[in-house]
């Protein structure tokens, strides 16, 4: 019985021309958010594109150093927004982004465990 | 299969039905007159198990309805005034509803028939019920108390407000019920159609059965004389 009164309940609901209007209503806005959405990402990742490629540049540029002049020198890089970020950023969109991010390959030394965690710990923050 | 001994209900110390027994047998129609607050809609009530009488017992099939009101409801059919039906179906489906509720699940087609028994037209049997007449809605009514294959139908003022050709399909409605064996009690204002439909016929007034008779006992005019007379005394 209870079955036979949730589907006539629920086949009611579809029915109901109010119910359509809110559930459109609804379904558009979802359709703008999604599209806003899409569209800040895009450009927040342009941009982040953008304001990389020069200190990226510059950083290929330079001349080899040695290993301990390296270590006090690095690149500055964004975090990478992944996709899903539009639908939900996280807690704190802000939060460690950019990061000074060391960079030593260039100079033909590995970055020192030190140095690893530390990254890890200002991505983590 | 209806009956009634010693009814008595009151509301707030003012008695509704007091002292009422009748009995409807199986394939009879009772029609109950009287004017409004007589009492009509009161003893319906008790027999459908929504109000339960202070004295005396209803009874459906021998069972009382106050002890064992879900076995009585499940014989019972009941028409109002106006009938409610969900205006987002159509006749066939809130008729389907009724009767699964009720317990009967039936093929379409046997739905259909019901509905075809019930007189009501082909074509309304898809169309959502927001364009149904009163009569239609009534039709609908008997399609659920068919389905449901009831052995009791109660009506309240059922005929109120049908035009003169509406109210006569359903007296003849009414009458193919009763004659399946069922027992039929309508409360009515309509003289002339209680005498045409009815068995046998009671005058209430002050929650009391004034009197009773076979409808052929009296002329359309002597039971008009008969019932302003029993309101006037």
């Amino acid at each position: 019985m209870i079955a036979t009164i949730a589907r006539k309940e629920f086949i009611e609901m579809l029915r109901d021309g109010r119910f359509r209007w809110a559930a459109s209503i609804v379904l558009a806005l979802l359709a703008i958010a999604l599209l806003a959405g899409a569209y800040y990402q895009r450009e927040l990742v342009a941009q982040q594109r953008a304001a990389q490629a020069p200190e990226q540049a510059r950083w290929y540029a330079q001349e080899p150093k040695n290993p301990h002049a390296a270590a006090h020198y690095g690149l500055y890089a964004f975090k990478p927004r992944l996709a899903p970020a539009f639908l939900d950023p996280g807690s704190n969109p802000i939060r460690a982004w950019p990061s000074g991010w060391r960079r030593t390959s260039r100079m033909k030394c590995c970055i020192g465990l030190e140095k690893t965690r530390r990254w890890r710990s200002v991505s983590a923050n | 299969m209806l009956s009634a001994e010693g009814l008595i209900k009151r509301f707030n110390g003012i008695a509704a039905v007091d002292g009422l027994s009748l009995t409807v047998g199986r394939g009879e129609i009772f029609a109950l007159l009287g004017p409004n607050g007589a009492g009509k809609t009161t003893t319906i009530n008790c027999f459908l198990g929504f109000v339960a009488p202070d004295r005396g017992r209803a009874t459906v099939g021998g069972v009382d309805v106050a002890m064992y009101p879900r076995e009585t409801k499940r014989v019972l059919a009941y028409i109002p005034e106006q009938v409610n039906l969900y205006s987002h179906f159509s006749g066939l489906e809130n008729l389907s509803y009724f009767s699964e509720l009720a317990g009967a699940r039936h093929r379409e087609e046997t739905l259909r028939g019901f509905l075809a028994e019930a007189e009501l037209q082909k074509e309304a049997h898809d169309r959502r019920v927001t364009g149904y007449s009163k009569g239609m809605r009534q039709k609908v009514g008997i399609a659920i108390a068919l389905a449901k294959d009831a052995k009791a139908l109660l009506l309240d003022e059922p005929t109120s407000g049908l035009d003169p050709s509406a109210s006569h399909e359903f007296s003849v409605l009414l009458r193919r019920f009763a004659m399946r064996g069922a027992a039929v009690l309508m409360a009515t204002h309509d003289l002339f159609r209680a005498k045409d439909v009815a068995a046998r016929v009671g005058i209430m007034r002050h929650g009391r059965l004034a009197h009773t008779f076979t409808a052929a006992e009296l002329s359309d005019t002597d039971l008009e004389k008969l019932y302003l007379e029993t309101m006037q005394a």
